[in-house]
């Protein structure tokens, strides 16, 4: 049973890091990119976050994670860990 | 959506003239937005749907009200959704199949940087806030937050000896506060307040502390459910588990469609849920050691 996180790496960058093609082409997808740009952002001591559910702040890996979860639910199953 | 459309389909006009007088106005790059439940920006459109959505909402609640004197058992307006729809109070947040705690015997430690906020008055507030939230939650179920006076004039703005800063930032209105999840990395948790905490007029300042702490013990959204007003935000339901059943009076729940309380007070579902995931209160125990 986890009881920390194991280092300061959010569950979504880990998980994308196992799979770099896919982060790639999320990225690179105009309709990402689209719905990534109307998110509301702000910058926390030099880093961009992008604002979530009113007030929650979450990094670029968790907004492709998020996207990912939208558009191909099915790539998830299994979970982030 | 054109005027017509509008004129056509509206429940009630008048309510989107009356939110486009009273709420405030602003503009970006040109638009024109209208901002709502205290952080919402809506265009004209949105605001027209908006309006028909809160129109709704009051016809459900005026049904209620109405039902109730009378006596009748369903207070269901036909067509309407109803606030009230029994789904399964709090969600909580599941990581590998499992609910996300902080671990037993947790002391949530934290301090107020007082160097962040531009004036003594708001720092003093905020302290104030916090102890008052933190004591509802320690009331509520088996959490402890300690806060670490020392640790508040360190110049830090990630101090060591505190599981957490709370700490003043200007986001330019992008929310009131902000918080963590217990499953974010270390450097992430803070609980972030922009000035318009103080201006805003819409919720209680002890009840968004007590939201934000929600989000710090693993709560995640009441109103994303199925059963919240359409109008509410939804968000990312990946990894949430259903604690209770559906509470529109949530601690965890926005002020929208006509639900939620601007008190953002602690309810008896939220109690509930709370405890199946970390127990009664710690007060309630006579602890014997081995
Ligand atoms: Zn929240």
């Amino acid at each position: 049973m986890d009881d920390q996180p194991p280092d300061d790496v959010t569950a979504e960058a880990r998980w994308l890091q196992r799979r770099p093609g896919l982060r790639a082409d999320v990225l690179a997808s105009a309709e990402f990119q689209q719905w990534r740009d109307r998110l509301r952002t702000v910058v926390v001591d030099g880093a961009t976050y992008y604002v979530r559910g009113g007030d929650s702040l979450r990094d670029e890996d968790q907004v492709v994670v998020e996207w990912i979860r939208r558009t191909r639910p099915a790539l998830l199953q299994g979970g982030e860990e | 959506m054109d005027t017509t459309m509008r004129s056509v389909e509206a429940l009630d006009e008048g309510y989107f003239d009356l939110l486009k007088d009273k709420l405030k106005r602003v503009e970006v790059d040109g638009e024109t937005f209208w901002r709502a439940e205290s952080d919402y920006l809506l265009d004209e459109d949105e605001l027209f749907v908006y309006s028909q959505q809160r129109a709704a909402a009051d016809a459900v609640q005026q049904a209620r009200r109405m039902t109730e004197q009378r006596g009748f058992g369903s207070s269901t307006a036909p067509g309407l959704a109803t606030a009230d729809a029994r789904e399964r109070g709090l969600v909580g947040i599941l990581r590998g199949g499992r609910i996300v705690r902080w671990k037993p015997g947790t002391v949530l430690t934290y301090c107020v940087l007082r160097t962040t906020f531009p004036e003594d008055d708001r720092y003093e507030e905020v302290v104030a806030h916090m102890t008052q939230a933190t004591a509802d939650w320690e009331g509520t179920c088996g959490v402890d937050f300690a806060h670490v006076p020392a640790a508040d004039q360190s110049d830090d703005v990630r101090p060591g000896g505190v599981v957490f800063p709370v700490r003043h930032i200007d986001a330019g209105g992008a929310f009131i506060a902000a918080a963590f999840f217990p499953h974010d990395p270390p450097s992430r948790r803070r609980v972030l307040i922009d000035p318009s905490y103080f201006t805003q007029g819409t919720f209680d300042r002890t009840g968004v502390m007590r939201h934000e702490l929600g989000h710090v013990l693993g709560f995640r959204h009441e109103h994303i459910r199925s059963g919240a007003p359409p109008v509410c935000p939804d968000e990312d339901l990946g990894d949430t588990l259903d604690l209770t059943d559906y509470d529109p009076q949530s601690v965890m729940h926005y002020f929208c469609g006509g639900v939620g309380r601007p008190e953002l007070a602690i309810t008896a579902l939220d109690r509930t849920g709370s405890r199946s995931v970390y127990g009664p209160p710690l007060d309630d125990f006579t602890e014997v050691s081995p």
